[in-house]
């Protein structure tokens, strides 16, 4: 499952690569982020609730950052389990920034998640429905914050 | 199945009070067919379910003036054997009639299924359509919310924590109306529609005095397609506008992929069914 | 939830007999059925309410026993398909399906039997539309359903009650 979504952000490259680098606070950005930790060897944990109705559901697992922030590129790879339920996400989410006018960015986030186990079997058409919105929320929330 | 809490409380008050205490942690049951699915698939976290199998006073189908008002915990058989439904309003017994097997409709109530609301559902479009009402009770006392606004989105609806739905409230569609309602499936006859298409329509020498159009299975609820109606109210009955208003409803769904269709198939779909169900209403076929 | 959840004390009539039980809440009526009472007639297929194979009466109407919690059929009325004969007489449904092909591995059967009784109870001369309106979800592998509809229709020729 893939898509795509793009803000314009009213402040620098560089202000806005500061806020992505601090992953826990730029991890935040996402609805229903619940914690993020640090581990000793720079990757982190962490876990994200999704709720559709009366269900819930809760993915933990690993988070890793690659920046390149010459290129205004940002990549977070994510696997992450839901216990209860079995199965979970493996997903890439790409932020790339290209410098607008001055104090400027246009962001363009690119997400690719794949559903594994019975998440996939039940949920997909709903929870793509609900992960394209909580990405939209992630860009523009990673937006107030910045600006 | 993971264990729970099941109470079967006598009375609303006790079982308004239990949703009170239990807050997140409980989930009410009416019939619990599509309960028990969600829970065999560990798909519901609630540890407390509180059946209203108990509370009495909820079942009824009444006949007031100009509308139907029918409890919450009737059961769909209930709605589509009454010959008072049947007389009053055929259309609405038409659609629970479309519901799944008689094993499902002896068991889900009414109630059951707007809480549940799926987008999907047989009943929404045709109660949108006749701009129906739910009545809500909480220890607070009563609220009424028109349909439309109390389906909110996938499995989502108005009702608040410690809220339960009493009662559905029908009106009946206005004087020489012809309504009708097409479920589209590809598969079996018991499953959800691929696209479900309500239409009621009075025509007066051949011209539209009232149409109107509910749309089910192709958005994350039910759909009253109220910009069609106004193109065709008030102007000659014709193929030709019937056709173009339908072509219009492509720009109105948001179906999602999913094993009924893909979002594209559903959007087609959802322009040819819009167009049978308007021609059958407005007496062109 | 990590407490171990409480033991329901439940009391139902089943073919006209009184059985207690003391189950969990997550026990289905079918399982209760099955294996804490040991009535096996009632066979579980697809466990999700579209197959029909699980279908008995509750307080007269049938439902699907594998959506159905036993602590929801407390103080109930059930009929399987144990129920249906009259002794050693069978119900003219049961003799109507061994006469006219009406099964062939068997394990729809008490289902079907269950259902088509439930429908003559309800409408003694059904049309074959509404055999076939009120028999959908009684799925058979076996059949074709042909014979199924013939048996029924025998049976209610013959005044199937």
């Amino acid at each position: 499952m893939k898509f795509e979504h793009q803000v314009t952000i009213p402040a620098s490259r560089d202000t806005i690569n500061a806020v992505l680098h601090d992953v826990p606070r730029a991890a935040r950005c996402m609805p229903g982020v619940q914690e993020v930790n640090q581990e000793a060897d720079g990757s982190y944990t962490g876990s994200l609730r999704i709720k559709v109705g009366p269900m819930g559901f809760t993915l933990s697992g690993k988070m890793s950052v690659e920046e390149k922030p010459n290129e205004g590129l940002w990549r977070l790879t994510t696997e992450a389990q839901d216990r209860r339920l079995g199965g979970g996400i493996h997903a890439n989410v790409e932020a790339l920034l290209t410098e607008g006018g001055i104090g400027s960015t246009a962001m363009t986030m690119s997400a690719d998640i794949q559903f594994i186990g019975r998440l996939g079997e039940l949920g997909q058409p709903l929870i793509k429905r609900r992960a394209e919105t909580m990405f939209k929320d992630f860009a523009e929330n990673l937006r107030k914050e910045v600006s | 199945m993971r264990d729970f809490f099941f109470h079967a409380p006598d009375n609303l008050q006790e079982a308004l009070s239990l949703l009170n205490e239990h807050g997140d942690d409980a989930r009410l049951m009416a019939g619990g067919t599509a309960m028990m699915l969600m829970m065999k698939q560990s798909l519901l976290e609630a540890n407390h379910v509180v059946s209203l199998h108990r509370v009495p006073g909820l079942a009824y189908i009444n006949r007031d003036k100009g509308m139907l008002h029918i409890g919450a915990l009737t059961k769909h058989r209930d709605v589509e054997a009454s010959a008072e439904v049947k007389t009053t309003n055929p259309l609405l017994s038409e659609v629970y009639s479309r519901i799944a097997t008689i094993r499902i409709r002896n068991v889900g109530t009414v109630g059951g299924g707007l809480a549940h609301s799926d987008p999907a559902q047989d009943p929404q479009p045709a109660l949108l359509a006749l701009d129906a009402s739910v009545k809500i009770t909480s220890a607070k006392g009563e609220r009424e919310v028109a349909l439309s606004d109390f389906l909110v989105d996938y499995y989502e609806t108005a009702l608040e924590p410690g809220e339960v739905i009493t009662e559905l409230i029908v009106p009946n569609a206005p004087d020489g109306a012809k309504g009708v309602y097409i479920k589209y499936l590809p598969r079996t006859a018991d499953d959800y529609p691929t696209v479900g298409v309500a239409a009621i329509g009075v025509v007066n020498g051949g011209v539209c005095q009232d149409v109107r159009l509910g749309l089910g299975a192709l958005a994350p609820t039910a759909l009253r397609a109220t910009s069609v109606e106004e193109a065709l109210k008030g102007q000659q009955v014709t193929a030709q506008s019937v056709r173009q208003a339908a072509e219009t409803v492509a720009d109105l769904v948001d179906p999602l992929d999913d094993p009924r269709g893909s979002a594209e198939y559903k959007r087609d779909m959802s322009v040819v069914f819009a167009r049978r169900a308007l021609e059958q209403a407005l007496g062109l076929s | 939830m990590t407490t171990s959840m409480a033991l329901h004390k439940i009391s139902l009539t089943i073919n006209e007999k009184q059985y207690d039980a003391e189950v969990p809440a997550r026990r289905t009526l079918v399982d209760l059925l099955r294996y804490d009472l040991g009535l096996t007639g009632t066979k579980e297929a697809c466990s999700v309410g579209v197959c029909g194979a699980c279908t008995v009466l509750l307080n007269g109407s049938i439902v699907a026993s594998c959506l159905t919690l036993a602590v929801q059929a407390d103080g109930a009325e059930i009929t399987t398909i144990e129920g249906i004969a009259d002794g050693d007489k069978l119900h003219p449904l049961q003799e109507s399906f061994m006469n006219n092909g009406g099964f062939q591995c068997g394990i729809c059967t008490p289902g079907q039997i269950v259902a088509s009784k439930a429908l003559l109870d309800s409408n003694p001369h059904p049309t074959e539309d509404e055999i076939k309106e009120w028999m959908m979800g009684n799925l058979c592998r076996c059949t074709g359903y042909y014979q199924i509809i013939e048996s029924i229709q025998k049976a209610a020729e013959a005044g199937g009650k």
